[in-house]
């Protein structure tokens, strides 16, 4: 067997480090579309007027808050990445649940909160479930929120090469915030 | 995961004075989404707040921006000099190493880019591993590019195309 000469050599060692190089972006890609998707979400919700005043992320878990600078109405966002297993992305698709807040500064703070708190029911109905509207306040801030829980398809909005759908993903922030402020508004005023 | 759950996670600062660098970051988020470089890793926690950003540019693989707030968390402070904070932009030409030689060469160019400083625009190369990464580093004040409307997401988006440019120039050589 001839020695293989040293561009040879070089040419084994690279087509391992390609090989390697292909797994390693689909484990990339796979564990930060959350990432891309918090961008998007930072995005579309800033060119609705809002500026973001609040982020916190550990890589897995984004909190955001954002405020309208002249109501001073805020939203808030927290995307948890669901599957970050390439098996589990490739058979259920990638997924994040999203809880979505609205809030607004309430003069009448404690009526309302008086008036929440006495709607307790039995405790029996599990709340955090898709579609159901919860209230919620923040006593230091004196922000009353509206708040629902969501679960998305993040392949809809970030696709295979990575390319954002602002369009699609901007026109659901709306929907949900539009519907958010309907409910607090209803749950408020008198 | 309850609201008060979300809440209880933010820092609670008592005015939008103590979030312009959170506004910053996310005026600069937008502005790079519109200049077609998408966010993909974000670390938030402390004084220091970096982001890195895919590009489709021929020659950077990323782009790294961090944002360190130097003064005006106070009322005093922010009303004698202001909020001002470094902003550094880097771009990264990642490499695949997969010829010996290519790395033996780029170790050699490190010993010529020791001497320079990065800062105020100058651009300083450095060999990291299997990337080249260019840096620059301004110091910025946060109140031009935020809460001023369009002229202030202008300014920013001039400013970051600007250090792009000089950094993206830099680096061009280095792009197999």
């Amino acid at each position: 067997m001839a020695t293989p000469t040293d561009s040879q050599l070089d040419g084994v060692f690279a087509g391992l480090v390609q090989e390697s190089w292909r797994y390693h972006n689909l484990v990339d890609n796979t564990l930060r579309v959350d990432d891309l998707l918090v961008g998007a979400l930072i995005t579309v919700t800033l060119d609705a007027g809002n500026v973001l005043i609040d982020l916190t992320s550990d890589g897995t878990n984004h909190i955001l808050r954002f405020e309208e600078p002249e109501d001073r109405a805020r939203v808030t966002m927290a995307l948890t990445h669901l599957t970050r297993d390439v098996t589990m992305a490739k058979a259920v698709g990638q997924r994040a649940s999203l809880v979505v807040g609205y809030g607004e500064p309430i003069k009448s703070f404690g009526r309302v909160m008086d008036a929440l708190r006495k709607e307790t029911k039995s405790g029996y109905v599990a709340g955090g479930e898709p579609g159901i509207v919860t209230f919620d306040a923040d006593s230091e801030s004196q922000y009353v929120y509206a708040q629902v829980d969501l679960y998305l398809d993040i392949d809809q909005y970030v696709g295979e090469d990575l390319d954002i759908e602002y369009e699609l993903l901007s026109s659901h922030v709306s929907a949900t915030i539009h519907a958010l402020r309907k409910f607090l508004h209803g749950r408020t005023e008198d | 995961m309850g609201l008060l759950n979300i809440s209880g996670k933010f820092k609670h600062r008592a005015e939008i004075r103590e979030s312009k660098d959170e506004i910053l970051i996310g005026e600069i988020v937008r502005a790079m989404a519109h200049m077609g470089h998408r966010a993909d890793a974000f670390a938030a926690d402390g004084e220091t707040q970096r982001m890195r950003f895919r590009t489709r540019d021929g020659v950077l693989s990323y782009i790294h921006i961090a944002l360190d707030r130097k003064t005006g968390e106070g009322r005093i402070a922010s009303a004698v000099i202001g909020s001002k904070a470094t902003l550094s932009v880097a771009g990264e030409v990642k490499n695949l190493l997969s010829d010996p030689d290519d790395v033996v060469h780029m170790w050699k160019t490190d010993f010529k880019n020791i001497a320079k400083l990065g800062m105020r625009g100058q651009v300083k190369v450095d060999h990291e591993l299997n990337s080249i990464v260019g840096r620059t580093t301004d110091l910025v004040e946060i109140d031009k590019f935020v809460l001023e409307g369009d002229e202030g997401v202008q300014r920013l988006t001039e400013h970051l195309e600007e250090r792009i440019g000089r950094v993206r120039e830099a680096l061009a050589p280095y792009r197999k």
